[in-house]
């Protein structure tokens, strides 16, 4: 249904507060969609990308109409769920990316993250920052992700491979992900024969699995998520890390791979910021390390869904 | 095209949802089942092409559902695919059963739910093929066996009848000698099917309870719904007493010619519950009457307001209205049952209140339908759905002290789905906290009290919420057994574990033990369901050892956590007595399980 590039998002206003319904309006409008209010039925005759609706407090079962509307009346639609379900935390991603749930009191920074996972599935070439997903990740980077394989094979899974240059080199000379052929690296990995100057992050959805080979070197990767202890993990060997690991994956989890290890004096506010955006996911921890960078360095950002 | 029937065994609606999503297009005709016992009633009324088997279900195991179908012959060969978090790791369980294809992880993608069960399923017609052939042939077997030995006599006669035969055709002579009348009925009896037992797992059919020859005797039912034991009795036409146990409740429903005409209880309390408006008018009622009245009830199951009405302390007018409706409840009580023993007697004269107030009360599948008098609910409406319909009829049902708290019930997640809720009774369940009082939560759903309280006995008397005095519910959470850490890293663990935990529907107290300086009896006195210890504090091998050989923690559950550095350490951890060593970052998830 996109209109010359144009989200459509259809909002179902029934059990919908007005407050929500203005946080879900403000979301759109940054996102740059085109939002349609009205009841089920309505919405069924106009059709929509993506459908947001409401579950009544308590409800844990996604209503049938809802269903219906995504896989018969739009087959291509995705649906965002507002939930008044404290178990929701902050979100969850089901039935292969095509529903998402919102936790309580979602405001217009959380719908519009997850309109940008959801975009950024159904629209990968929305320029460069814009990020990519596929129905178990999402992903993106300060300089372009375009050679990735997207899907990345056929188990969905994805690879991004970092040249992260000698020790002593200055950070802002390593470079950027693109440069290497991710699929290529990963089978070194496997094979113990990577080049001592790269990084690899690897996501196995079909295992819900991170493997993480990250050699001690400049370079950063950090694992990030609200549902973890900590919630906060340095997984590169430069930080004391493990340099290569495999650990489970689990919805939530952001790992963030920076081309350095962020200025001395704004580490602990990035920090201090990275942990209140882990709430919104993905999108919103990539636009906050991407802003506290240098113009020179790069950053790339991967969300379990 | 329809390529075959599924029958999708779990109680989770994401994975319901998940496989709606899975096959839509792809032929398959999905049935859903919440509970092994629905799965059982479902599988027997239209057999599956595949199973697909959560392993741990509300009311039995996977095992227990696949052991079930195999004795069934009609869903013996189904292939069934399992489905558990544990993954493949799990099939070895079900390697005695035949029908077991295979076993997939949880949660699975879509595309390996469609491949296992498309390959369960092309196994399925394989073997199902052969084991067709293979019934088909012990069947005409059996046939042939049974046919000579009725015929044997016959066959005997012959050389006697050739004596006889003379210039006759023999055909005809031996067709009109042998095969009589009597020899081809007996030839009939013999063929038709053996009477089924009536006990065990196994649901028995009306034809078989008419079988039943003996005046009484007694079953039990597990895996398939009391109310198909009431439907059976009902197409069997007979009279008497049966009497259901179930959940620690006993229901004895009087039946006359099959129909269920009459139900009542031993236990005077429950047959009052839910009764608000018609147990005030008991107030006015002498004590003594009153004691009388439910001490016969404990006796004999007479209803109390039976016994009060014939002293007077009870409108007669009332007394089939009241009767029936109480009765009612307790059948509905009873036929939501997944697993119940019985007892049956036949009766030739039902007790005379029964007779003089027993009024017609017939069973349906997942419906009751009742008098003609009755607005006969919606085929679709559920049994708790109908429940909360009629309370919402009746005024307040569960008297509510002032003090009351409320949280939500064991099981509410399974439950809820069953029930179309208001928006005021949603609102409210979203409140419920386990802490707040009915005219505070009254004043958060922004709702009069008048309201609310009847929205929360009613929630409560359908089994949604559960209500306590407020010191009740203190005392109760300060006996719930906390989760004891030992874990340095106070803002990276101890603070959002903290905060995790306290996001729970029951809240779990985290205790310090940094500083005891002595673990064992810092453990012995909190009594916590789980202990977790930071491997890198040192002596964590030690302190198990120590707990675990201490008498007075029993079922301790020992974690322990550790830096990534040291993932290598876990084996040795788990030796020395710890029950999971969980590497960090760890997942919030991990945790969860073992609290819960």
């Amino acid at each position: 249904m996109t209109t010359f590039g144009r989200l459509t998002v259809g909002v179902a206003t029934h059990l919908v507060s007005e407050a929500t319904l203005a946080e879900v309006a403000e979301a759109c409008r940054r996102i740059d969609a085109e939002a349609t209010f009205g009841s089920l039925e309505q919405l069924q005759v106009s059709g929509a990308d993506i459908l947001i609706a409401a579950l009544g407090a308590g409800r844990r079962l996604v209503p049938d109409e809802y269903l219906s509307f995504v896989s018969r009346c739009c087959p291509e639609a995705s649906l965002l769920l507002l939930c008044e379900e404290a178990l929701v935390r902050p979100f969850v991603s089901l039935s292969e990316g095509r529903v998402t749930l919102v936790g309580p009191n979602a405001d217009a920074e959380t719908i519009y993250h997850r309109l940008r996972v959801l975009l950024a599935e159904r629209a990968p070439a929305y320029g460069s920052g814009a990020g990519q997903a596929s129905a178990s990740w999402w992903a993106a980077g300060s300089r372009s992700l375009a050679h990735l394989p997207a899907p990345a094979d056929e188990h969905g899974s994805l690879t991004l491979a970092f040249e992260l240059g000698f020790a002593g080199e200055l950070a802002s000379a390593v470079s950027p992900a693109h440069t290497l052929d991710p699929k290529r690296c990963l089978e070194q990995v496997f094979s113990n024969s990577l080049d001592v100057g790269t990084g690899v992050l690897h996501f196995a959805p079909a295992e819900q699995e991170w493997l993480v080979c990250w050699p001690n070197l400049p370079g950063t990767l950090w694992l990030l998520s609200p549902l973890r202890l900590p919630p906060l993990s340095d997984l590169s060997g430069s930080h004391g890390g493990r340099g290569r690991a495999r650990l489970p994956a689990a919805s939530g989890d952001i790992a963030i791979a920076l081309s350095g290890p962020p200025r001395e004096d704004s580490t602990r506010e990035l920090l201090r910021g990275l942990a209140a955006k882990a709430s919104f996911g993905g999108p919103a921890v990539f636009d906050a390390v991407s802003a506290s960078l240098p113009s020179d360095a790069w950053v790339s950002v991967v969300e379990v869904r | 095209m329809s390529r075959g029937r599924l029958l999708v065994i779990d109680d989770s609606p994401t994975v319901r949802k998940l496989v709606e999503l899975t096959f839509p297009g792809t032929g398959w005709q999905i049935d859903y089942a919440g509970s092994g016992g629905e799965a059982l009633q479902l599988a027997k009324q239209a057999v599956p092409d595949v199973v697909l088997l959560d392993f741990m279900l509300p009311d039995m195991r996977g095992t227990d559902v696949c052991e079930l179908l195999s004795k069934d012959e009609r869903t013996a060969y189904v292939p069934i695919v399992v489905m558990s978090g544990k993954g493949p790791s799990i099939a070895p369980m079900f390697k005695e059963f035949a029908s077991f294809a295979s076993c997939i992880g949880k949660p699975s993608t879509s595309a390996q739910i469609r491949s296992a069960v498309d390959a369960a399923f092309e196994s399925g017609q394989g073997s199902r093929r052969a084991d067709r052939a293979r019934s088909s042939f012990k069947q005409r077997e059996a046939a042939a066996k049974l046919v000579y030995a009725v015929l044997r006599d016959a066959f005997g006669q012959i050389p006697r009848l050739m004596a006889e035969l003379g210039e006759a055709a023999p055909a005809p002579f031996f067709a009109k000698k042998l095969l009589t009348p009597e020899l081809v009925g007996r030839m009939l009896d013999a063929l038709s099917l053996e009477p089924e037992p009536v006990s065990a797992a196994v649901a028995p059919s009306a034809r078989a309870l008419a079988l039943v020859d003996d005046s009484s005797f007694h079953g039990s039912v597990t895996g398939w719904p009391v109310a198909s034991l009431l439907s059976c009795f009902e197409s069997s036409g007979r009279t008497g007493e049966l009497t259901i146990a179930f959940d620690g409740k006993v229901t004895i429903a009087y039946l006359r010619a099959g129909e269920v005409i009459f139900v009542t209880n031993r236990d005077p309390k429950e047959y009052l519950r839910g009764s608000l408006p018609t147990v005030a008018r008991l107030g006015t009622v002498p004590r003594e009457a009153l004691r009388a009245a439910e001490k016969l009830q404990r006796e004999t199951g007479t209803p109390l307001f039976v016994t009060l009405a014939a002293a007077g302390f009870f409108p007669l007018a009332e007394l089939t209205e009241v009767l029936r409706s109480r009765g009612r409840r307790l059948l509905l009580d009873a036929v939501e049952a997944s697993a119940a023993s019985f007892s049956w007697r036949d009766v030739t004269a039902l007790p005379a209140h029964v007779e003089a107030h027993g009024r017609h009360v017939s069973t349906a599948r997942n419906t009751l339908v009742f008098g003609a008098d009755d607005e006969a609910p919606p085929a679709s409406l559920s049994l708790k759905q109908m429940a909360l319909e009629r309370l919402r009829q009746e005024p307040a049902a569960t008297p509510l002290a002032s003090d009351s708290v409320f949280s939500r019930a064991p099981g509410f997640s399974s439950q809820v789905r069953h029930f179309d809720l208001t928006g005021l009774e949603r609102r409210v369940l979203a409140l419920v906290d386990g802490q707040t009082a009915g005219d505070e939560l009254a004043v958060r759903a922004a709702s009069p009290v008048a309201e609310v309280l009847p929205v929360l006995a009613r929630l409560v008397d359908v089994g949604l919420l559960r209500a306590a005095h407020a010191s009740e519910s203190h005392s109760s959470r300060s006996k719930a057994r906390p989760l004891m850490i030992l874990e340095p890293d106070m803002t990276g663990f101890q603070a959002p574990l903290t905060a995790l935990l306290q996001n729970r529907a029951e809240p779990v107290a985290l205790l310090d033990l940094a500083g005891e300086t002595d673990v064992l009896a810092a453990v012995k006195r909190a009594q916590p369901r789980a202990v977790i210890l930071n491997a890198a504090s040192g002596g964590a091998a030690e302190t198990a050892r120590r707990l675990r050989s201490a008498a007075e923690v029993p079922g301790l559950v020992l974690v322990a956590v550790l830096e990534p550095q040291m993932a290598s350490q876990a084996s040795e951890l788990i030796a020395a007595g710890f029950d999971k060593a969980l590497v960090k970052p760890i997942p919030y998830s991990e945790i969860e399980r073992l609290v819960s």
